[in-house]
């Protein structure tokens, strides 16, 4: 470019030096950044100078900060700046505008004085089609930090924020704890401990390891419950009565994720530790004060009820719920998760009124949620996905399967009082099939695993993802045990079950050719359940059944996975931003379906989506496609032939 | 990349004068530095010139120019200990008409911009004069930019040596640019365009945003 080439490296060469340690450009050969360099210009910002604006207007550049720093955030309706991120030397900006061609979203601005280069819209282009480490470096940034910008949008949109739920994903823990932690040893007498947590005007004590790590805590209830009633005698170590383990959050967390902590271990106090050790405690009360609409305040209100019409009333709140939730920045998975709390609430509290109606099981049993519900990623759309297994000691017995039958039957009808509609596939325990004794479903799961065909594939798919609801967890811990051990000799099954992960491809030619369905209802819109997240769903079960990760979540399987040696970690964390975002449109698809009065569905209209959204959901499909092709590389078998019809 | 070769002389003529009242960052500007034969005024002739582009406040890496040339006489000694062009250089350096014929290509309808930048245009008007044509943009030198600048900011004891030291690198070094001695005058001119950059933002920030009102205190 430059004439004569020889003379311009004096000042490129600076350029080049300095694009060698910057990502992407690092990758390229010293030739194209000297060629690069030629095109970009040097830009200075003094502080506080707005570079980019939010607005119609699209970036037209990409810029790498030289020097200096910037901060990039956006106005809420109400008019207060929130910082989404700040970018420094070497990092780059612009570029997520710049790509969707579609309005910038945040502001840009100069946190001191600022030196940037710039690089041309059309030349980041071309960088991206000849260079393949470009592109994959710019496109999954834009993949795993789309997100917040989604959820941002969401933010924007809306006029009628509680401040109370505001606060709970704008706050850190370590801005709202107030009560210190009072701790003790594990050998410190009953008395003396007692002595501590009254002087120290606490609720609670933490009992602490020699290394100052929380072993157990002990509250009230501990000296009432088992000092007291139990005539304990008050010399012994206070790590008798204590409760262990601790469940603790850092300080920089947000504070959603101590209601997440609490909702999950249903405790009243959460540790707040700083690099692991004491520093103060948070408890219920901290956050009711915060907040007046609330998940917690929805799971008490759920506790609370004593009939299925006072349940089926309070489930009906969730639908409140959701829509707050999503407009204050939880991700699709913390929503997921805080349906499924409920869910399992709710459930837990129709068994309860089960027992009532009909008395006692005769033996135990325990209620397990399975498909979508056992994987924690129910949305608006919710049915029953359920099943029973119990003792065996109840095996064969009439009075036994009487009990159950009435059980399942009383269950499925409270369920459907409260909003939650029997299963189109039939997989709930009202249906015997799915009522059965352990030993039967241990005969279920080692059919699935040994003799897997197509189509028990589909009956597998569901109970792979069970997580016990209620009752007994001993038994679902049987089964599972029992699962996993056939499972490490299960490779007829994987393959089975990979043939079924990959069957539904992601519209890849989505975009081009608008891949969508062609008539019927539906046409022209895109299931984004059955070629987005089922897909995920599907790869990430055999996955993680394949390297004996216990979790059922979709997200928690991704996450675990990565962890582990041997893995793909780039395309891991590339699925699972995509999941994430992928539910999270089809959350929003469907917050927009039951304002509108419709009934929620999984159809997503593609004329709907900004330029952005279309790119990401591109880059999604494209990392299904590679999980889908590794899956087949690796699980592939000479029997798939046979398996088609 | 902006074109600067093979504009037609027809074109040429028309580009017409900035604006006395055009805004700071409107302007497109060429920012120079040159290596010479000596520093008597009347004998020296151009041995290199670097010339860097701005439009407004952003540096266009892109449109750069750097000659060596050749200007037919003997070039002394002790000049490559500073400027680093040995003779054998300028030897190789390319005749004068054709690089001023270039220049006044790259040159055309920007305002100029140099630091001390009348000892660069001195030797400039010479050469170009002698080719038989003018030069004559407007020129902003950057030192008595700065000193403008520090008169009316600066009110500490030591502005009296401020004002005796105004070579390019005690100047860059208070506008914090980081640089090398190089004596090269393509160097030069990127930090003399580094240092333009953000005398026009502090300017704009005096409302001393017109090319008229830096002129005024600035022509060089």
């Amino acid at each position: 470019m430059g004439y004569p080439p020889s003379s311009s490296s004096i000042v490129t060469g600076a350029v080049v030096a300095f694009l060698e340690h910057v990502p992407p450009f690092q990758f390229l050969p010293r030739s194209a950044l000297a060629a690069l360099a030629n095109t970009m210009t040097l830009e200075y910002f003094p502080k506080d100078t707005v570079i980019l604006r939010a607005g119609p207007k699209a970036a037209d550049s990409l810029y790498i900060v030289q020097r200096g720093g910037v901060k990039l955030s956006f106005r809420t309706a109400v008019g207060k700046e929130l910082i989404l991120d700040m970018r420094s030397e070497g990092e780059i900006f612009g570029l997520l505008s710049l790509m969707g061609r579609d309005m910038a979203r945040l502001d840009v601005s100069a946190l001191e004085d600022t030196l940037c280069y710039t690089i041309p819209a059309e030349r980041v282009q071309d960088l991206m089609s000849r260079h393949t480490e470009v592109a994959d470096y710019f496109l999954r940034t834009s993949v795993t930090r789309y997100l917040d910008r989604s959820l941002n949008e969401l933010r924007e949109q809306t006029h009628l924020m509680g401040d109370g739920e505001r606060l709970l994903y704008s706050l850190s823990v370590g801005d709202v704890v107030s009560g210190r932690a009072v701790v003790c040893t594990r050998d410190t007498p009953i008395q003396e401990a007692a002595r501590i947590m009254s002087a120290g005007g606490a609720t609670c004590l933490f009992v602490v390891d020699a290394d100052g790590v929380a072993a157990g805590i002990v509250t009230d209830k501990d000296f009432a419950a088992k000092v007291v009633a139990r005539g304990t005698p008050l010399d012994r170590p206070v790590d008798t009565i204590m409760s262990s383990p601790v469940v603790a959050v850092e300080r920089g967390q947000i504070v959603f994720q101590v209601l997440v902590a609490m909702l999950s271990h249903d405790i009243h106090h959460v540790l707040v530790t700083e690099g692991g050790q004491p520093v103060g405690v948070l408890s219920n009360h901290d956050l009711m004060l915060l907040q007046g609409k609330s998940p917690l305040n929805l799971v008490r209100h759920v506790e609370q009820q004593q009939t299925i019409d006072g349940l089926a009333a309070a489930q009906k709140r969730i639908g409140e719920l959701l829509p707050l939730l999503m407009r204050e920045g939880a991700t699709a998975s913390h929503i997921t998760r805080v349906v499924a709390e409920v869910n399992d609430r709710v459930m837990g509290k129709i068994l309860e009124l089960a027992r009532i109606e009909l008395g006692r099981a005769p033996v135990p049993y325990c209620w397990v949620a399975a498909g979508s519900e056992g994987r924690a990623e129910q949305t608006f759309k919710t049915d029953q996905d359920n099943a029973l297994i119990y003792a065996d000691a109840g095996a064969g017995r009439p009075e036994v399967e009487d009990y159950f039958t009435r059980l399942a039957a009383f269950a499925q009808d409270a369920l459907a009082r409260c909003g939650y509609p029997p299963c189109d596939g039939n997989y709930m325990a009202g249906n015997p099939q799915w009522r059965q004794p352990l030993a039967v479903w241990q005969s279920y799961f080692a059919a699935w695993i040994t003799g897997a065909t197509r189509r028990t594939a589909e009956d597998a798919l569901i109970f792979f993802d069970m997580r016990p609801a209620a009752g007994d967890l001993a038994l679902y811990e049987s089964l599972a045990a029992h699962t996993r051990e056939l499972l490490q000799t299960g490779a007829f099954f994987k393959s089975v079950l990979a043939y079924v992960s990959i069957e539904h491809k992601p519209p890849l030619g989505f975009f081009r050719t608008l891949v969508v369905e062609r008539t019927g209802e539906h046409k022209n819109q895109l299931d984004i359940k059955r070629h987005g997240t089922g897909p995920i769903v599907n790869a990430a079960r055999l996955l993680a059944l394949d390297a004996g990760v216990a979790h059922t979540n979709t997200v928690d399987r991704l996450a675990a996975l990565e962890s582990l040696p041997g893995q793909d970690q780039a395309l891991l964390r590339d699925l699972r931003a995509s999941f994430e975002f992928l539910t999270l449109l089809r959350l929003e698809s469907q917050m927009r379906q039951a304002r509108a009065g419709k009934p929620p569905g999984n159809y997503i209209r593609p004329e709907t989506l900004t330029n952005l959204q279309k790119g990401t959901m591109k880059q999604a499909f494209q990392a299904i496609a590679r999980i889908q092709s590794q899956i087949e590389a690796r699980f592939r078998s000479p029997e798939w032939s046979q398996l088609g019809r | 990349m902006r074109r600067w070769l093979g504009f037609s002389r027809a074109k040429e003529s028309a580009a017409p004068a900035p604006a006395k009242n055009a805004p700071l960052d409107s302007l497109r500007y060429v920012v120079l530095d040159t290596e010479l034969t000596s520093l008597d005024r009347r004998r020296n002739r151009l041995l290199s010139i670097g010339a860097i582009a701005m439009d407004g406040a952003s540096i266009r890496l892109n449109e750069q120019f750097y000659r060596v040339v050749n200007p037919g006489v003997a070039v002394p000694g002790a000049g490559v200990l500073i400027h680093g062009l040995r003779p054998c250089d300028v030897e190789n350096g390319e005749p004068m008409a054709q690089v001023l014929e270039e220049l006044r290509s790259f040159l055309q309808g920007a305002v100029l911009v140099g630091h001390f930048v009348a000892i660069d245009l001195n030797v400039l008007r010479k050469e170009i004069g002698g080719a038989g044509h003018s030069l004559d943009n407007p020129a902003i030198d950057t030192a008595r930019v700065h000193r403008w600048i520090l008169r009316h900011t600066e009110h500490s004891e030591s502005l009296g040596h401020q004002l005796e030291t105004l070579d390019l690198p005690t100047v860059a070094a208070s506008y914090h640019l980081d640089f090398e001695q190089a004596h090269h005058a393509l160097d030069d001119a990127f930090l003399t365009a580094r240092l333009w950059q953000k005398m026009i933002h502090t300017l704009q920030a005096m409302n001393t945003g017109t090319l008229g009102a830096v002129l005024r205190f600035a022509r060089a």
